[in-house]
């Protein structure tokens, strides 16, 4: 029983309520870091510890926090993960630290955390908490990776710092790929995002024709207030969502 | 009611003190990886800049604040930026062979730059390393590949200026295409660093009048490289 729970939540992670794709929320850092494949995969792994622990936390304490006090207290208990996750890379992986530096602590108001830690873990008992943690986490890895490296092959012409795409060399007149540098800036990061949503659009269709729908999306990108963890403490819902209500 | 809130506030200390607590933990256990990588990361730097160099000490009487006038009055620097570490690179008899100059400029594209160069007592530049940068992947962080840091390579020391042709004079260093403003920066800096050199052989012996009018020579023809432009 248990086995497919566990199970279960990972492929929800992934595929069904994949944070990135299908549900639409992280968004601000899916867009500043996926400049390279290897910060996609950087931030998304750091992601992916804060998230299962602060899910095994909260689920562990979600009888003892007490209800109105429970934003403060996630905000606590993600922050001091983050915090701790910062450190030790620091420490460790001290080349991935650089080029991930400013956006750790951006982790902390990553709202797949905090959504999960609302909408799931404090509901529900530990292991399935922290094994939605972690598929939750690793959907958001694979996408950043995705994007991290679709960015980069059009961009640098390299995936994982691996050049792919032999460049051109003007002054020898070889032939080969122009970088479109584009790609690695913000702007390109919306280009392709926006490909991989429509392409996302058409497994969905295809997903629901075969009876087993994808998750609605729920961030505040879709105008579509419903769905959203956060709904009844929003104070900038769309006019069409408080008009239904 | 007011029990309630009692309690509220009771729970949300606890864990904020046992958060609080655990961090406290962390921190006094990974304190010395993190110095050891930051020490680490500092040694390769100063390494690849003065291969010769087998020991390197802290500059004695070393003052930031003063490096750094000196730094902003230089010929050519435009940029705003501090040095803020000097280290005197021995060989393996002790022997002072030059200075490692760091630098950090305030006007990259994506924030501070700090790099460290080594220049040795002859006046020549062996080239840069950076140990902090935020730049664009494909255009500012070129800065950190061969292509634009080998012009910095075995240069002598004097006023540098950024071209966006390929170079012309000796004293021009090509942008990166597409980062200017890195380029600036970067190049802005090293004239800092290269102008605090200056005056710390200045100060230490009394016979580099030749060497400081042939940088007044270079800082000419600098000038009027830059009104072309």
């Amino acid at each position: 029983m248990s086995d497919m729970r566990i199970g279960e939540r990972l492929k929800n992670g992934i595929l069904i309520e994949n944070p990135t794709f299908v549900l639409m929320l992280g968004m601000c850092p899916t867009l500043a870091v996926t400049t390279s494949a290897t910060n996609g995969i950087g931030m998304g792994l750091s992601t992916t510890v804060v998230l299962t622990l602060s899910n095994l936390l909260i689920s562990i304490l979600r009888n003892i926090i007490p209800d109105r006090v429970r934003m403060p207290a996630f905000i606590v208990v993600v922050a001091s993960f983050v915090t701790m996750v910062q450190f030790l890379m620091q420490g460790y992986v001290p080349s991935l630290y650089e080029s991930l530096g400013i956006y750790i602590p951006l982790i902390v108001v990553n709202c797949i955390i905090l959504g999960r830690a609302e909408s799931f873990a404090s509901k529900n008992p530990v292991i399935p908490s922290t094994f939605d943690g972690l598929g939750m986490g690793l959907g958001f890895t694979i996408s950043l990776t995705v994007l991290g490296a679709l960015r980069e092959l059009l961009g640098s012409g390299q995936i994982f710092k691996y050049q792919i795409l032999p460049l051109a060399d003007a002054a020898t007149g070889k032939a080969g790929y122009t970088p479109i540098s584009i790609f690695v800036l913000a702007p390109g990061a919306f280009l392709v995002l926006s490909v991989i949503v429509a392409v996302m659009n058409v497994v969905r269709k295809k997903m629901d024709a075969k009876g087993k729908p994808l998750a609605a999306p729920q961030g505040c990108l879709t105008g579509e207030c419903e769905g959203c963890a956060f709904s009844n403490a929003c104070t900038g819902k769309s006019q069409t969502t408080e008009a239904k209500a | 009611m007011k029990n309630q809130l009692v309690k509220d506030a009771l729970v949300l200390t606890v864990i904020t003190l046992v958060a609080g607590l655990a961090l406290g933990f962390v921190s006094e256990i990974t304190k010395e990886p993190i110095a050891k990588a930051e020490a680490a990361a500092l040694a390769k730097a100063y390494q690849s800049v003065f291969a010769d160099a087998s020991e390197f000490e802290p500059l004695e009487g070393f003052d930031a604040d003063a490096a750094t006038q000196i730094g902003l009055a230089a010929e050519g620097n435009e940029g705003d930026n501090q040095i803020t570490d000097c280290q005197v690179a021995k060989d393996k008899d002790g022997n002072d062979i030059g200075y490692i100059i760091t630098v950090t400029t305030h006007d990259g594209y994506g924030g501070d730059i700090t790099f460290s160069m080594g220049v040795t007592n002859e006046g020549v530049m062996n080239g840069y390393s950076i140990t902090s940068i935020d730049e664009t992947p494909g255009l500012g962080m070129k800065s950190t590949e061969e292509a634009f840091y080998s012009q910095f390579e075995n240069i002598p020391v004097g006023a540098y200026t950024v071209t966006k042709t390929s170079p012309a004079g000796e004293n021009e260093i090509e942008a990166i295409s597409g980062a200017t403003i890195t380029s600036r920066s970067v190049t802005n800096g090293v004239n800092a660093g290269m102008a605090y050199f200056e005056a710390l052989e200045n100060a230490g012996s009394g016979d580099d009048a030749d060497a400081s009018e042939e940088s007044a020579d270079e800082s000419t023809e600098e000038e009027g490289g830059e009104s072309d432009e």
